[in-house]
Protein backbone atom coordinates (compact mmCIF):
# COMPACT_ATOMS: atom_id res chain seq x y z
CA UNK A 1 0.00 0.00 0.00
CA UNK A 2 0.80 3.41 -0.99
CA UNK A 3 -0.40 6.72 0.48
CA UNK A 4 0.29 10.25 -0.45
CA UNK A 5 -0.03 13.02 2.25
CA UNK A 6 -0.39 16.89 1.15
CA UNK A 7 -1.06 19.94 3.62
CA UNK A 8 -1.41 23.18 3.18
CA UNK A 9 -3.13 26.33 4.96
CA UNK A 10 -3.67 26.29 8.76
CA UNK A 11 -2.62 29.76 10.41
CA UNK A 12 0.98 29.02 9.41
CA UNK A 13 0.06 28.05 5.52
CA UNK A 14 3.31 26.20 5.70
CA UNK A 15 3.02 22.99 3.12
CA UNK A 16 3.99 19.33 4.09
CA UNK A 17 3.80 16.63 2.65
CA UNK A 18 4.98 12.56 2.47
CA UNK A 19 4.58 9.35 0.98
CA UNK A 20 4.35 6.50 2.98
CA UNK A 21 5.01 2.74 1.39
CA UNK A 22 3.84 -0.09 3.53
CA UNK A 23 6.64 -2.20 2.03
CA UNK A 24 9.58 -0.36 3.90
CA UNK A 25 7.50 -0.60 7.58
CA UNK A 26 7.57 -3.38 9.83
CA UNK A 27 4.19 -5.33 10.39
CA UNK A 28 2.86 -4.23 12.91
CA UNK A 29 3.02 -0.50 11.54
CA UNK A 30 1.70 -1.80 8.49
CA UNK A 31 -1.82 -3.51 10.38
CA UNK A 32 -1.66 0.10 12.18
CA UNK A 33 -2.20 1.87 8.91
CA UNK A 34 -4.36 -0.76 7.44
CA UNK A 35 -6.31 -0.30 10.65
CA UNK A 36 -6.61 3.13 10.26
CA UNK A 37 -7.47 3.20 6.53
CA UNK A 38 -10.09 0.90 6.99
CA UNK A 39 -11.66 2.80 10.05
CA UNK A 40 -11.70 6.16 7.59
CA UNK A 41 -13.72 3.86 5.47
CA UNK A 42 -11.41 6.10 3.37
CA UNK A 43 -12.70 4.45 -0.26
CA UNK A 44 -15.98 5.46 0.06
CA UNK A 45 -15.20 9.30 1.09
CA UNK A 46 -16.43 11.74 -1.22
CA UNK A 47 -13.06 12.59 -3.65
CA UNK A 48 -13.93 16.33 -3.41
CA UNK A 49 -14.94 18.78 -0.61
CA UNK A 50 -16.09 22.42 -1.54
CA UNK A 51 -13.98 25.18 0.82
CA UNK A 52 -15.76 25.82 3.56
CA UNK A 53 -18.30 29.04 3.10
CA UNK A 54 -17.06 30.88 6.07
CA UNK A 55 -13.77 30.70 7.85
CA UNK A 56 -10.02 31.15 8.04
CA UNK A 57 -7.10 29.30 8.19
CA UNK A 58 -8.31 25.72 7.91
CA UNK A 59 -6.36 23.08 6.89
CA UNK A 60 -6.52 21.54 3.11
CA UNK A 61 -5.69 18.11 2.81
CA UNK A 62 -4.63 15.90 -0.91
CA UNK A 63 -4.71 12.08 0.03
CA UNK A 64 -4.39 9.89 -2.46
CA UNK A 65 -4.46 5.50 -1.35
CA UNK A 66 -3.08 2.89 -3.81
CA UNK A 67 -3.44 -1.14 -2.59
CA UNK A 68 -4.23 -4.17 -3.77
CA UNK A 69 -7.98 -4.68 -3.72
CA UNK A 70 -8.18 -8.49 -1.43
CA UNK A 71 -11.31 -9.28 -3.70
CA UNK A 72 -9.83 -9.68 -7.11
CA UNK A 73 -6.13 -9.08 -6.50
CA UNK A 74 -6.03 -5.93 -8.57
CA UNK A 75 -4.92 -2.11 -7.66
CA UNK A 76 -7.01 0.03 -6.36
CA UNK A 77 -6.59 3.63 -6.03
CA UNK A 78 -8.68 6.47 -4.28
CA UNK A 79 -7.55 10.42 -3.71
CA UNK A 80 -9.37 12.55 -1.84
CA UNK A 81 -8.86 16.87 -1.75
CA UNK A 82 -10.65 17.71 1.09
CA UNK A 83 -10.75 21.05 4.08
CA UNK A 84 -11.39 20.91 7.07
CA UNK A 85 -13.36 20.24 9.14
CA UNK A 86 -13.05 16.50 7.35
CA UNK A 87 -15.03 13.87 8.85
CA UNK A 88 -14.32 12.54 12.06
CA UNK A 89 -13.33 9.23 10.86
CA UNK A 90 -10.68 10.38 8.66
CA UNK A 91 -8.38 12.33 11.56
CA UNK A 92 -7.00 9.48 12.73
CA UNK A 93 -5.27 8.66 9.75
CA UNK A 94 -4.62 12.33 9.01
CA UNK A 95 -2.89 12.61 12.36
CA UNK A 96 -1.01 9.57 11.65
CA UNK A 97 0.42 11.01 8.25
CA UNK A 98 1.45 14.40 9.39
CA UNK A 99 3.23 13.02 12.09
CA UNK A 100 4.66 10.99 9.42
CA UNK A 101 5.57 14.12 7.47
CA UNK A 102 6.75 16.28 10.19
CA UNK A 103 9.72 13.18 11.10
CA UNK B 1 -11.78 -4.84 18.17
CA UNK B 2 -10.50 -6.10 21.30
CA UNK B 3 -11.18 -4.58 24.53
CA UNK B 4 -7.90 -4.25 25.95
CA UNK B 5 -7.00 -2.03 22.48
CA UNK B 6 -10.14 0.25 23.74
CA UNK B 7 -9.22 0.75 27.28
CA UNK B 8 -5.34 1.55 26.00
CA UNK B 9 -6.99 4.49 24.55
CA UNK B 10 -9.21 5.94 27.51
CA UNK B 11 -5.74 5.38 29.04
CA UNK B 12 -3.44 7.17 26.88
CA UNK B 13 -4.21 11.03 27.88
CA UNK B 14 -1.73 13.23 29.74
CA UNK B 15 -4.21 13.86 32.61
CA UNK B 16 -7.42 13.15 33.80
CA UNK B 17 -9.25 15.69 31.38
CA UNK B 18 -7.69 15.07 28.15
CA UNK B 19 -9.25 12.31 25.86
CA UNK B 20 -9.30 11.37 21.88
CA UNK B 21 -12.38 11.32 20.28
CA UNK B 22 -13.52 8.34 21.39
CA UNK B 23 -17.74 6.80 20.82
CA UNK B 24 -19.50 6.77 23.48
CA UNK B 25 -19.95 2.62 22.93
CA UNK B 26 -16.21 2.68 23.68
CA UNK B 27 -17.06 4.14 26.94
CA UNK B 28 -20.07 2.38 27.83
CA UNK B 29 -18.19 -1.29 27.35
CA UNK B 30 -15.13 -0.14 29.34
CA UNK B 31 -17.94 0.78 32.16
CA UNK B 32 -19.11 -2.85 31.80
CA UNK B 33 -16.09 -4.70 31.43
CA UNK B 34 -13.14 -2.90 32.43
CA UNK B 35 -11.51 -2.58 36.16
CA UNK B 36 -12.81 0.03 38.76
CA UNK B 37 -10.34 2.17 37.58
CA UNK B 38 -11.09 2.18 34.09
CA UNK B 39 -14.85 1.90 34.60
CA UNK B 40 -14.18 5.69 36.69
CA UNK B 41 -12.38 6.87 33.69
CA UNK B 42 -14.78 5.59 31.36
CA UNK B 43 -17.42 7.60 33.62
CA UNK B 44 -15.64 10.76 33.66
CA UNK B 45 -15.03 10.82 29.88
CA UNK B 46 -19.04 9.87 29.15
CA UNK B 47 -19.80 12.73 31.17
CA UNK B 48 -17.06 15.21 29.97
CA UNK B 49 -18.53 13.67 26.43
CA UNK B 50 -22.45 14.64 27.34
CA UNK B 51 -21.86 17.88 28.54
CA UNK B 52 -20.13 18.84 25.38
CA UNK B 53 -22.95 17.67 23.45
CA UNK B 54 -26.00 19.42 25.77
CA UNK B 55 -23.72 22.94 25.17
CA UNK B 56 -23.59 22.67 22.24
CA UNK B 57 -27.03 21.90 21.62
CA UNK B 58 -27.75 24.86 24.37
CA UNK B 59 -25.91 27.47 21.95
CA UNK B 60 -27.54 26.72 18.65
CA UNK B 61 -31.10 26.76 19.94
CA UNK B 62 -30.94 29.09 22.67
CA UNK B 63 -32.66 32.79 21.63
CA UNK B 64 -29.95 35.05 20.56
CA UNK B 65 -31.35 38.16 22.43
CA UNK B 66 -31.66 36.53 25.71
CA UNK B 67 -28.12 34.57 25.45
CA UNK B 68 -26.77 37.98 24.75
CA UNK B 69 -25.34 37.36 21.42
CA UNK B 70 -24.51 40.70 20.71
CA UNK B 71 -25.82 44.33 21.67
CA UNK B 72 -23.61 44.37 24.72
CA UNK B 73 -21.48 47.57 25.58
CA UNK B 74 -18.23 46.55 27.00
CA UNK B 75 -16.71 42.96 26.18
CA UNK B 76 -18.18 39.79 26.86
CA UNK B 77 -15.82 36.82 26.49
CA UNK B 78 -16.66 32.70 26.98
CA UNK B 79 -13.58 30.58 26.97
CA UNK B 80 -14.37 27.02 26.22
CA UNK B 81 -12.18 23.81 27.01
CA UNK B 82 -12.28 20.80 24.64
CA UNK B 83 -10.63 18.77 26.41
CA UNK B 84 -8.45 17.38 23.38
CA UNK B 85 -11.37 16.45 21.42
CA UNK B 86 -10.84 17.47 17.78
CA UNK B 87 -14.65 17.38 16.80
CA UNK B 88 -15.96 19.93 15.26
CA UNK B 89 -19.41 18.99 15.62
CA UNK B 90 -18.84 19.54 19.70
CA UNK B 91 -17.56 22.94 19.69
CA UNK B 92 -17.30 24.97 21.24
CA UNK B 93 -17.17 22.92 24.14
CA UNK B 94 -17.34 22.88 27.73
CA UNK B 95 -17.56 26.79 29.18
CA UNK B 96 -15.46 27.43 31.57
CA UNK B 97 -14.06 31.06 31.75
CA UNK B 98 -16.51 33.95 31.64
CA UNK B 99 -16.26 37.56 32.56
CA UNK B 100 -16.70 37.35 36.06
CA UNK B 101 -15.13 34.14 36.81
CA UNK B 102 -11.67 33.89 37.78
CA UNK B 103 -8.73 31.97 36.32
CA UNK B 104 -9.14 28.30 35.61
CA UNK B 105 -5.24 27.31 35.48
CA UNK B 106 -5.44 25.64 32.10
CA UNK B 107 -2.74 28.36 30.66
CA UNK B 108 -4.15 28.02 27.38
CA UNK B 109 -7.75 29.06 28.74
CA UNK B 110 -6.63 32.17 30.61
CA UNK B 111 -4.07 33.25 27.86
CA UNK B 112 -6.76 32.73 25.25
CA UNK B 113 -9.33 35.10 27.96
CA UNK B 114 -6.68 37.75 28.97
CA UNK B 115 -5.59 38.27 24.96
CA UNK B 116 -9.36 37.74 23.47
CA UNK B 117 -9.84 41.04 25.95
CA UNK B 118 -6.38 42.99 25.01
CA UNK B 119 -7.98 42.52 21.65
CA UNK B 120 -10.94 43.80 22.27
CA UNK B 121 -9.64 46.42 23.78
CA UNK B 122 -7.07 47.96 21.01
CA UNK B 123 -10.34 47.43 18.67
CA UNK B 124 -12.74 49.45 21.14
CA UNK B 125 -10.10 52.15 21.96
CA UNK B 126 -8.11 52.41 18.66
CA UNK B 127 -11.38 52.36 16.51
CA UNK B 128 -14.28 52.81 18.73
CA UNK B 129 -15.20 49.59 17.48
CA UNK B 130 -17.40 46.81 19.94
CA UNK B 131 -16.41 43.44 19.41
CA UNK B 132 -16.11 41.79 16.13
CA UNK B 133 -19.66 42.61 14.23
CA UNK B 134 -18.91 46.55 16.02
CA UNK B 135 -22.54 45.40 18.17
CA UNK B 136 -21.51 44.33 20.61
CA UNK B 137 -21.30 40.12 19.98
CA UNK B 138 -19.94 37.71 22.84
CA UNK B 139 -16.69 36.65 21.91
CA UNK B 140 -16.59 32.57 21.74
CA UNK B 141 -13.28 30.85 21.90
CA UNK B 142 -12.72 27.23 22.38
CA UNK B 143 -9.07 26.35 23.79
CA UNK B 144 -7.27 22.54 24.05
CA UNK B 145 -9.27 21.66 20.23
CA UNK B 146 -7.45 18.09 19.42
CA UNK B 147 -4.52 16.20 20.54
CA UNK B 148 -0.94 18.40 19.71
CA UNK B 149 -3.21 20.78 17.00
CA UNK B 150 -0.46 22.74 15.72
CA UNK B 151 -3.28 25.20 14.39
CA UNK B 152 -5.46 27.90 15.74
CA UNK B 153 -8.72 29.19 13.11
CA UNK B 154 -11.85 31.21 12.69
CA UNK B 155 -14.89 29.09 11.79
CA UNK B 156 -16.85 31.95 11.00
CA UNK B 157 -18.90 31.98 14.32
CA UNK B 158 -15.60 31.61 16.95
CA UNK B 159 -11.94 31.04 17.98
CA UNK B 160 -10.45 27.51 18.31
CA UNK B 161 -7.26 27.43 19.23
CA UNK B 162 -4.95 24.13 19.23
CA UNK B 163 -2.17 23.01 22.01
CA UNK B 164 0.57 23.22 19.48
CA UNK B 165 3.03 20.86 19.84
CA UNK B 166 2.87 18.41 16.81
CA UNK B 167 6.42 18.73 15.21
CA UNK B 168 6.18 22.31 13.87
CA UNK B 169 4.58 24.36 16.40
CA UNK B 170 6.16 24.57 20.17
CA UNK B 171 3.43 24.00 22.79
CA UNK B 172 1.20 26.47 24.61
CA UNK B 173 2.20 29.06 22.14
CA UNK B 174 -1.23 29.45 20.17
CA UNK B 175 -3.10 31.58 22.44
CA UNK B 176 -0.35 33.94 22.24
CA UNK B 177 -1.42 37.37 21.21
CA UNK B 178 -0.69 38.03 18.00
CA UNK B 179 -2.51 34.45 16.99
CA UNK B 180 -5.15 35.68 19.21
CA UNK B 181 -5.45 38.90 17.73
CA UNK B 182 -5.09 37.46 14.04
CA UNK B 183 -8.01 35.34 14.23
CA UNK B 184 -10.24 37.84 15.86
CA UNK B 185 -9.83 39.75 13.02
CA UNK B 186 -11.08 37.17 10.40
CA UNK B 187 -13.99 37.62 12.38
CA UNK B 188 -13.66 41.22 11.92
CA UNK B 189 -13.15 40.87 8.01
CA UNK B 190 -15.84 38.39 8.03
CA UNK B 191 -18.43 41.45 9.48
CA UNK B 192 -17.09 44.41 7.25
CA UNK B 193 -15.43 43.87 3.85
CA UNK B 194 -16.04 39.81 4.09
CA UNK B 195 -12.89 38.72 1.83
CA UNK B 196 -12.97 35.94 -0.17
CA UNK B 197 -10.65 33.46 0.97
CA UNK B 198 -9.06 32.78 -2.40
CA UNK B 199 -6.89 34.68 -5.10
CA UNK B 200 -6.18 38.51 -4.16
CA UNK B 201 -8.86 38.89 -1.98
CA UNK B 202 -7.41 35.96 -0.25
CA UNK B 203 -3.94 37.61 0.60
CA UNK B 204 -6.13 40.78 1.50
CA UNK B 205 -7.81 38.69 3.74
CA UNK B 206 -5.19 36.56 5.75
CA UNK B 207 -3.09 40.25 5.46
CA UNK B 208 -5.80 42.32 7.50
CA UNK B 209 -5.24 39.47 9.89
CA UNK B 210 -1.73 40.24 9.99
CA UNK B 211 -1.67 44.04 10.23
CA UNK B 212 -4.58 44.35 13.17
CA UNK B 213 -2.42 41.75 15.10
CA UNK B 214 0.76 43.22 14.80
CA UNK B 215 -0.42 46.76 15.50
CA UNK B 216 -2.30 45.23 18.49
CA UNK B 217 1.49 43.87 19.41
CA UNK B 218 2.85 47.52 18.83
CA UNK B 219 -0.47 49.00 21.35
CA UNK B 220 -0.04 46.55 23.93
CA UNK B 221 3.69 46.69 24.54
CA UNK B 222 4.35 50.47 23.15
CA UNK B 223 6.41 50.44 20.55
CA UNK B 224 6.40 52.92 17.52
CA UNK B 225 7.00 51.17 14.45
CA UNK B 226 10.94 51.32 14.45
CA UNK B 227 10.48 49.46 17.82
CA UNK B 228 8.29 46.75 16.29
CA UNK B 229 9.52 42.87 15.59
CA UNK B 230 6.85 42.94 12.97
CA UNK B 231 7.06 39.42 13.35
CA UNK B 232 3.83 37.19 13.30
CA UNK B 233 4.15 34.45 15.68
CA UNK B 234 7.16 35.64 16.83
CA UNK B 235 9.14 32.16 18.66
CA UNK B 236 6.13 29.79 18.02
CA UNK B 237 7.26 27.72 15.52
CA UNK B 238 10.26 24.72 16.57
CA UNK B 239 12.38 25.50 13.48
CA UNK B 240 13.02 29.40 12.57
CA UNK B 241 11.84 32.51 14.24
CA UNK B 242 8.39 32.83 13.42
CA UNK B 243 5.34 32.06 11.21
CA UNK B 244 5.51 35.13 9.05
CA UNK B 245 7.84 38.26 8.78
CA UNK B 246 5.82 41.89 7.62
CA UNK B 247 9.41 43.01 7.03
CA UNK B 248 10.86 40.58 4.80
CA UNK B 249 8.11 38.20 3.85
CA UNK B 250 9.79 34.53 3.31
CA UNK B 251 12.43 34.52 5.89
CA UNK B 252 10.62 33.52 9.20
CA UNK B 253 11.04 29.52 8.56
CA UNK B 254 12.29 27.18 6.48
CA UNK B 255 8.20 26.43 4.95
CA UNK B 256 7.79 30.12 4.59
CA UNK B 257 6.73 30.70 1.13
CA UNK B 258 5.33 33.88 1.59
CA UNK B 259 6.03 36.76 -1.69
CA UNK B 260 6.31 40.03 -1.52
CA UNK B 261 5.99 41.75 -5.27
CA UNK B 262 2.98 41.20 -7.33
CA UNK B 263 5.33 40.12 -10.10
CA UNK B 264 5.62 36.66 -8.02
CA UNK B 265 2.45 36.54 -7.66
CA UNK B 266 0.76 33.68 -9.42
CA UNK B 267 -3.36 32.53 -9.85
CA UNK B 268 -3.81 29.59 -7.44
CA UNK B 269 -1.46 31.28 -4.48
CA UNK B 270 -2.44 30.11 -0.88
CA UNK B 271 -3.81 33.35 1.10
CA UNK B 272 -0.87 32.79 3.76
CA UNK B 273 1.57 32.58 0.71
CA UNK B 274 0.04 36.45 -1.51
CA UNK B 275 -0.58 37.80 1.88
CA UNK B 276 3.12 38.76 1.89
CA UNK B 277 2.61 41.53 -0.87
CA UNK B 278 0.07 43.85 1.04
CA UNK B 279 1.67 43.23 4.37
CA UNK B 280 5.06 44.27 2.94
CA UNK B 281 3.04 47.44 1.43
CA UNK B 282 1.78 48.22 5.00
CA UNK B 283 5.05 47.84 6.98
CA UNK B 284 6.78 49.95 4.36
CA UNK B 285 3.79 52.68 4.70
CA UNK B 286 4.32 52.41 8.13
CA UNK B 287 8.04 53.22 8.19
CA UNK B 288 7.71 55.99 5.65
CA UNK B 289 5.53 57.77 7.96
CA UNK B 290 7.20 56.66 11.69
CA UNK B 291 5.35 56.58 14.49
CA UNK B 292 2.35 54.70 16.21
CA UNK B 293 1.26 52.56 13.39
CA UNK B 294 -2.38 52.61 14.98
CA UNK B 295 -2.50 56.12 14.81
CA UNK B 296 -2.28 56.86 10.93
CA UNK B 297 -1.58 54.22 8.48
CA UNK B 298 -3.69 51.57 10.60
CA UNK B 299 -6.97 53.72 10.62
CA UNK B 300 -6.47 54.62 6.97
CA UNK B 301 -6.23 50.54 6.46
CA UNK B 302 -9.19 50.25 8.94
CA UNK B 303 -11.35 52.20 6.81
CA UNK B 304 -10.58 50.60 3.95
CA UNK B 305 -11.85 47.23 5.25
CA UNK B 306 -14.86 48.58 7.56
CA UNK B 307 -16.04 50.90 4.33
CA UNK B 308 -14.37 50.11 1.29
CA UNK B 309 -13.07 46.93 0.17
CA UNK B 310 -15.64 43.97 -0.95
CA UNK B 311 -15.74 40.59 -1.15
CA UNK B 312 -13.57 40.49 -4.30
CA UNK B 313 -11.53 43.30 -4.26
CA UNK B 314 -7.84 42.97 -5.50
CA UNK B 315 -4.62 44.54 -4.72
CA UNK B 316 -5.12 47.15 -6.66
CA UNK B 317 -8.30 48.09 -4.78
CA UNK B 318 -7.02 47.86 -1.83
CA UNK B 319 -3.45 50.40 -2.68
CA UNK B 320 -6.47 52.96 -4.74
CA UNK B 321 -8.41 52.93 -1.52
CA UNK B 322 -6.16 53.22 1.37
CA UNK B 323 -4.19 56.28 -1.09
CA UNK B 324 -8.00 57.52 -1.33
CA UNK B 325 -8.30 56.89 2.66
CA UNK B 326 -5.12 58.89 3.19
CA UNK B 327 -6.15 62.14 1.19
CA UNK B 328 -9.77 62.28 2.71
CA UNK B 329 -8.63 61.76 6.67
CA UNK B 330 -5.25 63.50 6.50
CA UNK B 331 -4.34 65.45 3.85
CA UNK B 332 -3.85 65.42 0.28
CA UNK B 333 -0.70 65.18 -0.74
CA UNK B 334 -0.01 65.13 2.60
CA UNK B 335 3.17 62.70 4.06
CA UNK B 336 0.50 59.93 4.59
CA UNK B 337 -0.77 60.00 1.86
CA UNK B 338 2.65 59.85 0.37
CA UNK B 339 3.87 57.05 2.20
CA UNK B 340 0.43 55.18 1.88
CA UNK B 341 1.91 55.08 -2.03
CA UNK B 342 5.23 54.64 -1.25
CA UNK B 343 3.90 51.17 0.80
CA UNK B 344 2.39 50.09 -2.23
CA UNK B 345 5.19 50.93 -5.02
CA UNK B 346 7.25 48.99 -3.08
CA UNK B 347 5.51 45.78 -3.78
CA UNK B 348 4.57 46.63 -7.28
CA UNK B 349 1.64 48.22 -6.92
CA UNK B 350 0.70 51.81 -8.26
CA UNK B 351 -2.34 53.08 -6.15
CA UNK B 352 -4.08 55.92 -7.98
CA UNK B 353 -7.75 57.28 -7.11
CA UNK B 354 -10.35 54.76 -7.48
CA UNK B 355 -12.32 54.73 -11.22
CA UNK B 356 -15.72 55.10 -11.38
CA UNK B 357 -15.81 51.44 -11.91
CA UNK B 358 -14.45 51.22 -8.46
CA UNK B 359 -17.55 53.72 -7.36
CA UNK B 360 -20.24 51.47 -8.10
CA UNK B 361 -18.58 48.21 -7.03
CA UNK B 362 -18.17 50.42 -3.79
CA UNK B 363 -21.85 51.81 -4.19
CA UNK B 364 -23.23 47.51 -4.64
CA UNK B 365 -21.28 46.75 -1.89
CA UNK B 366 -22.93 49.22 0.67
CA UNK B 367 -26.37 47.70 -1.19
CA UNK B 368 -25.50 44.37 -0.17
CA UNK B 369 -24.44 45.24 3.20
CA UNK B 370 -28.06 47.27 3.89
CA UNK B 371 -29.64 43.90 2.06
CA UNK B 372 -27.76 41.71 4.67
CA UNK B 373 -28.25 43.82 7.88
CA UNK B 374 -32.00 44.17 6.60
CA UNK B 375 -31.94 40.09 6.50
CA UNK B 376 -33.12 40.20 2.50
Amino acid sequence: MKIYYEQSGGLAGIDINTMVNTDSLPSDEVNKLQALVNKADFFSLNSVSSPPEMGADYFHYRITVEMEDNQNGQKKKHALEIYDPVPAQLKPLIKYLRSKAMD
Amino acid sequence: MNRNKRVHNIHHHHHEAVCCFVPDDVFEQVIRDGTREERDKAVHMLKISERLRSQRHFITTIDPKRFGIGGHTERRRVVYDMHNIGDDNLLPGDPVRYEDSTDTGDSDADKCFNYTGSVYDFYHQIFSRNSLDGEGMVLHSSVNFDETLDNAFWNGRQMTYGNGGGGSMKEGRLTDLVVVAHELTHGVTQYEANLAYSGQPGGLNESMSDVFAIMCDQWINKQTVNDSHWLIGKDIMVRGEALRSMKNPGSANPGDRQVSHVRDYREGMGPHQCSGIPNKAFYTACIKLGGNSYESIGKIWYIALKDRLSQYSQFQDAANHTYTIAGEIFSEGGKEQKAVASGWSEVGVEATKPTMEDIIVERKKLLSKIDARLGR
